[in-house]
């Protein structure tokens, strides 16, 4: 009840609209219901006299009531669905706006595919509730309720011949919905497989064709494909059952009243307008009861479909800027974790964490697959909270701090690398629109993006991204890394930004940033101990914890895990490093 | 993201007839013709009966109407036989038509990706996955009404407006043709209205589309958005994309909601015209008229929109129809232009050697990507390419495996040019390993499988064991029957590469192609799949695009490739004397980058 509440709420901005729509919906149903009358006054007075005099007037009512039921049925149907649209306005770009507030635990939870389907079906579904939904609802009962009121007026027999009829054809309605409502359910899934299916088959085409195995991905197709054919033909036979006996039933009605009629009439009990003008009547009666399971099937997917979009606005943004919420008086980079433990789903990630970064240091973060390390540098700007502890920004708690300035100071390579289908200047300037070419142009100098966009035909106005032309990884992580830079930030973070670019170009690009970084502080996370080695500090995580901490050379002389790694992969180097000694 | 989203999808929403290919596409209904031509007589047969039940209601009132009214029992008994006969004939067509039009086009979607199936990489190399699925999927959907109900209900649907017209010509046809004056009006609203409301709606899908691509993006952008603080422009632009919807779908709603109480006050004006002369006529001594005949015109003139509203939709939904047929046929008139020769010989079983004899090649004309490269492989030998980024490596190894073909040259395996032997044979005892390994939706053991189709479970396990991937599935919570998928996949870049490994080594390739993973992989994996590889390359030929020290110092062969063409090729020790050399000078800078302080 809640939710109808809820929905009823979202109605009240325009409750006067539609009230009005209502109140011509009313109109629209009178006119329908009293032409009947017209007609039986025609077939009874003016027919047998053949008296035109009669018969004008009449006309003319009958031609008024069309224009008033025309003229409402137009402004009714227009004002409801601006309503609605205003709704669905005011609904979407209110998600909208709080989807962009929430934290990014939602979205480690959520799946696009899913949010989606929120905002463009459920968001339909509640639209099509106001649009049509609402008025279809008041259209039907009025209609039934009316023309019983008015056929009991003219014949209470007929009435109650066709009312023991009509509810006959409203089960087999419903029973039709049941059935139906699950095979599309099916027809839908299988077409999604089917979807996957070639999309698989598609973006895979080098390892089908690598194992030449174009006849097992076409035998796989069609099974897909003779099961998609297999539940549209069944659902094809529920339809054929039930459509054809609901249209019977509904066609029945007329044999039957005009056999009732023609009894009453032959008793004298009835006259000739009469039974044709209840003709006008029986579809009045009969449309309601086809239409039933359909609305009530409507109204309660409405009804879920809302209940699913409350369900996100309530995912409170956990993340909330206190109201005394501040900023420091200058960023000037200085990071410090307090102790800090963080648990995500009930489950401690990382444990006790505390280490400091002066202004201009660099702090490396190594660790296998899993142990945290993403997640650490991702509480810097407070895009998770943690459990226990603090982590400070320039000395204030970044929970205590505003988020939009503590985040503007930050430039932040992820790990998982995402582009917008825009021009690469756009993609660039991203955390600063309003950047000039030449800072552009700067920054992926220094991420080294400068000469392969240079050699792109459209330069930096090529289209990339999803919908645009596609990149190699190592491309798109250094325009993501020129995106980060020219944000020219205090903290910059990269997590793992370089694991998709060649050896020669990711020393070329530490040596770039060296100098632009420079008075910057800088996380870097990685797995190749070239990348670390220069580090302030090198945090070694395992399982949730700091294991060892220090510079390369103090970590070596630990003869630790890091030690380990550099045995590792020094090993090889030792031999390519000898056969270049024994050369010398 | 800042500007406004340009039109992405360039797809046409409608072509012109094109009768062509509209004869194609009926080709595939071919085989059901004899149900087709059933399913048009059962039509007949409803339509008849529609009509005669209008019919027999008017006979009943003049019964009726008469001095001594009559009960009309054997009309009411018609009419109930009719509607019975209607509904069976309905249901029986109804079935007919689905299984006819379902099969045809379930023929077409499986034509259309066995076809896709043997198209070779420049045809994927130029279009979108999501543009290839829509054809298969999308498109074939769309052309389901057309298929099941169009084309029939058209011949049908012109078949009740000649017989509406007859009978009413024949009752009274002064009375008809008066009622005719309505048509125009009738005409107006079935086509030009209708014409002015699906161009409206058109644009609001084009918007609608728009607006899901951008909001798709957003959220897949999210939290880079969130890190760079631009919620603010973000929502301004959301707003006027929905304003932009916004106005649009009122656009299309101004004049769609005009539909119905048009009809409805023409559907007056051509009742007030029957009654008015039908009256007149009434008393017309040379075409009388009763109450019944005038009910009859009354009621049949009010079925006339019907008919007309079908043709008006099947030529609407015939243009939307053209547009999908054409990128449909376009994909299936795209020949492969990698094809077995006629005639071509199955390729014996391989020994593994490959030769390169003056091999040119260019993806597109402008731009040569090899020049003159000749070469040759022994058997069992493994070669590393290394050079610069898009100086050719992964040219020469798809030429290996003729994804493409040489421009002039030859590529050679044990003597034989690829281009006379047949591919898929050829293809069978190789196996071509890229970066970003793909891992399709399934099972991890169905996954490794796809390298040998009708391996046992044991067989798949001892793959895996092989390559040192069996440790981690069986950590997995449903070891081999885990499902995985190509999206939001948890596994990590290293485990999808072993298990890529355990997939080509089930496959038993005599020649291997593996294009090295950088990086990004943690140590402990990083030892896992160094370990892997020595068991993989044992044996086979092998041509590895390079980035692992390990790999390249231990290869048989160093090729360095630049500008299209091997610049250096030698064994590590060979290369690194060679002062001034490119080798020399990668390995340099390597050294440098990793020994530097």
């Amino acid at each position: 009840m809640d939710i109808v509440k809820r929905l009823a709420g979202m109605l009240k901005p325009y409750r006067n609209k539609v009230a009005f729509a209502l109140f011509l919906q009313l109109l629209v149903i009178l006119s329908r219901l009293l032409a009947p009358f017209i007609t039986r006054d025609i077939v009874n007075g003016v027919i047998p006299s053949r008296d035109l005099t009669l018969l004008v007037p009449l006309c003319l009512e009958l031609l008024a009531l069309v224009l008033v039921r025309a003229a409402s049925n137009y402004v009714r149907s227009v004002t409801l669905e601006r309503v609605s649209q205003n709704v669905t306005y005011d609904l979407r770009t209110g998600l909208y706006a709080h989807l962009q507030e929430l934290p990014y635990v939602f979205y480690d939870t959520h799946r696009i595919g899913e949010i989606m389907s929120r905002m463009t079906g459920d968001i339909e579904g509640v639209r099509n509730l106001i649009a049509g939904g609402i008025i279809t609802i008041y259209d039907n009962a009025l209609n039934f309720i009316g023309a019983l009121i008015f056929l009991t007026f003219m014949s209470w027999q007929l009435m109650l011949s066709l009312l023991i009829f009509a509810p006959l054809i409203a089960v087999t309605a419903w029973q039709f919905n049941k059935r139906i409502r699950p095979a599309f359910r099916n027809i839908r899934e299988q077409n999604a497989t089917l979807n996957t299916r070639t999309q698989e088959n598609v973006s895979g085409v080098r390892v089908v064709k690598a194992f030449a195995r174009e006849d097992y991905e076409s035998e796989q197709f069609d099974k897909d494909n003779q099961k998609l054919l297999n539940l549209n033909l069944e659902a094809t036979r529920i339809w054929s059952i039930f459509v054809p006996l609901m249209e019977l039933m509904s066609s029945l009605c007329t044999p039957i009243m005009l056999l009732v009629g023609g009894l009453l009439l032959v008793n004298g009990q009835m006259d000739i307008g009469t039974l044709v003008a209840v003709n006008g009547y029986v579809w009045l009666i009969i449309n309601p009861m086809r239409a039933l399971s359909g609305i009530i099937n409507m109204a309660a997917q409405a009804v879920t479909s809302a209940e699913k979009l409350f369900y996100y606005q309530d995912f409170g943004s956990v993340i909330r800027e206190k109201d005394d919420a501040r900023a420091p008086e200058k960023f000037e980079g200085h990071v410090e974790f307090d102790h800090v433990t963080f648990s995500y789903g009930g489950e401690d990630i990382l444990t006790d964490i505390t280490f400091e970064a002066k202004p201009g240091q660099t702090i490396a973060v190594m660790g296998a697959t899993g142990s945290g390390k993403s997640t650490l540098v991702s509480l810097i700007g407070r895009f998770y909270d943690v459990k226990s502890g603090a982590v400070k920004v320039d000395g204030i708690d970044v929970r205590d701090q505003q988020l939009k300035p503590l985040r503007s100071h930050l430039g932040y390579v992820m790990q998982e690398t995402f582009l917008f289908s825009d021009t690469l200047t756009d993609n660039i300037r991203f955390g600063r629109p309003d950047a000039d070419q030449a800072a552009v142009v700067r920054a992926a100098q220094v991420a080294q993006a400068r000469e392969f966009i240079d050699h792109m035909p459209q330069g930096y106005e090529t289209v990339v991204g999803e919908r645009g032309m596609g990149l190699s990884g190592g491309q798109k992580q250094r325009v993501a890394i020129a995106r980060a830079v020219l944000v020219d930030p205090s903290i910059l973070i990269m997590d793992d930004s370089t694991s998709a670019v060649d050896m020669e170009t990711e020393y070329l690009i530490q040596q770039e940033l060296k100098d632009v970084l420079k008075g910057r502080t800088t996380f870097i996370i990685a797995h190749r101990i070239s990348s670390v080695k220069n580090a302030d500090q090198i945090l070694v995580l395992e399982g949730g914890r700091i294991a060892e901490r220090g510079t390369h050379q103090q970590l070596l002389e630990q003869k630790g895990i890091y030690y380990r790694m550099v045995q590792d992969q020094y090993r090889d180097f030792d031999r390519f490093a000898r056969g270049k000694a024994g050369e010398a | 993201m800042a500007k406004v989203l340009r039109q992405i999808d360039d797809e046409a929403i409608e072509r012109p007839f094109d009768k062509s290919q509209f004869l194609r596409l009926l080709s595939y209904m071919k085989p059901y013709k004899g149900r087709v031509a059933v399913a048009l007589a059962l039509m007949v047969v409803t339509t008849l009966c529609s009509l005669g039940q209008t019919f027999l209601l008017s006979r009943a009132v003049g019964l009726l109407q008469a001095e001594t009214p009559l009960v009309p029992w054997h009309f009411v008994l018609g009419m109930a036989v009719m509607a019975a006969l209607i509904a069976l004939c309905t249901r029986l067509r109804v079935r007919l038509m689905d299984y006819s039009g379902r099969r045809a086009l379930a023929k077409l979607r499986q034509d259309l990706f066995d076809h896709i199936q043997t198209l070779s990489f420049s045809f994927f190399d130029t279009r979108s996955v999501g543009k290839i699925q829509v054809r298969v999927i999308n498109d074939v959907n769309s052309l389901n009404d057309l298929f099941t109900n169009g084309i029939v209900n058209v011949l049908i649907e012109v078949f009740m407006l000649v017989t509406l017209l007859v009978i009413m010509l024949v009752v009274n046809w002064k009375l008809t043709l008066i009622s005719m004056c309505i048509m125009p009006l009738l005409m107006l609203i079935m086509f030009r209205l209708k014409r002015m409301m699906r161009k409206r709606w058109q644009v609001v899908r084009m918007k609608t589309s728009n607006m899901n691509g951008y909001l798709h993006e957003s959220l897949a952008g999210m939290r880079v958005t969130e890190a760079f603080v631009r919620e603010d422009e973000n929502l301004d632009t959301f707003r006027n994309v929905g304003d932009d919807i916004r106005s649009s779908w009122m656009r299309a709603i101004h004049i769609n909601n005009a539909f119905w109480p048009a009809l409805d006050l023409t559907g007056t004006i051509g009742t007030v015209l029957v009654y008015y002369f039908g009256v007149k006529l009434m008393g017309d001594a040379a075409h009388p008229l009763d109450l019944a005949n005038l009910l009859l015109i009354l009621w049949y003139l009010g079925r006339f929109w019907e008919p007309l509203n079908v043709l008006s939709n099947f030529y609407n939904s015939v243009l939307s129809a053209m547009a999908s047929v054409e990128r449909i046929f376009e994909i299936m008139d795209t020949p492969s232009d990698i094809q077995d020769k006629p005639g071509a010989q199955e390729m014996p079983p391989i020994e593994g050697s490959v030769s390169f004899e003056d091999v040119t090649f260019s993806y597109d004309p402008e731009k040569v990507i090899l020049k003159n490269v000749s070469f040759d492989v022994k058997p069992g030998q493994t070669i590393a390419l290394v050079g610069p980024t898009g100086a050719g490596k992964s040219t020469v190894v798809n030429l290996i495996s003729r994804f493409y073909d040489v421009d002039s040259g030859a590529v050679k395996i044990d003597g034989h040019d690829i281009r006379d032997v047949n591919l898929r044979s050829l293809r069978r005892q190789m196996s071509v390993m890229m970066q970003d390994s793909f891992i399709f939706s399934g099972t991890v053991m169905d996954n490794i499988r796809y390298g040998k189709l009708d391996a046992t479970d044991e067989q798949v396990m001892a793959a895996a064991k092989a390559v040192h991937a069996h440790d981690f599935i069986m950590q997995m919570p449903n070891g081999y029957q885990t499902e995985v998928s190509e999206r939001g996949s948890s596994l990590s870049v290293g485990q999808r590469q072993l298990i890529s490994f355990a997939r080509a080594l089930l496959n038993d390739p005599k020649i291997l192609i593996l294009d090295e993973a950088t990086s990004s992989i943690d140590t402990h994996t990083e030892i896992l799949i160094q370990k892997a590889l020595d068991v993989l390359l044992r044996g086979r030929t092998s041509f590895v695009i390079a980035h692992r020290l390990s790999t390249i110092r231990n290869a048989d062969c160093i090729m360095v490739v630049q500008d299209g063409r091997i610049a250096e090729a030698g064994t590590h020790d060979e290369l690194i004397q060679h002062e001034g050399g490119h080798y020399k000078a990668l390995c340099d800078a390597q050294y440098r980058f990793l020994l530097e302080e």
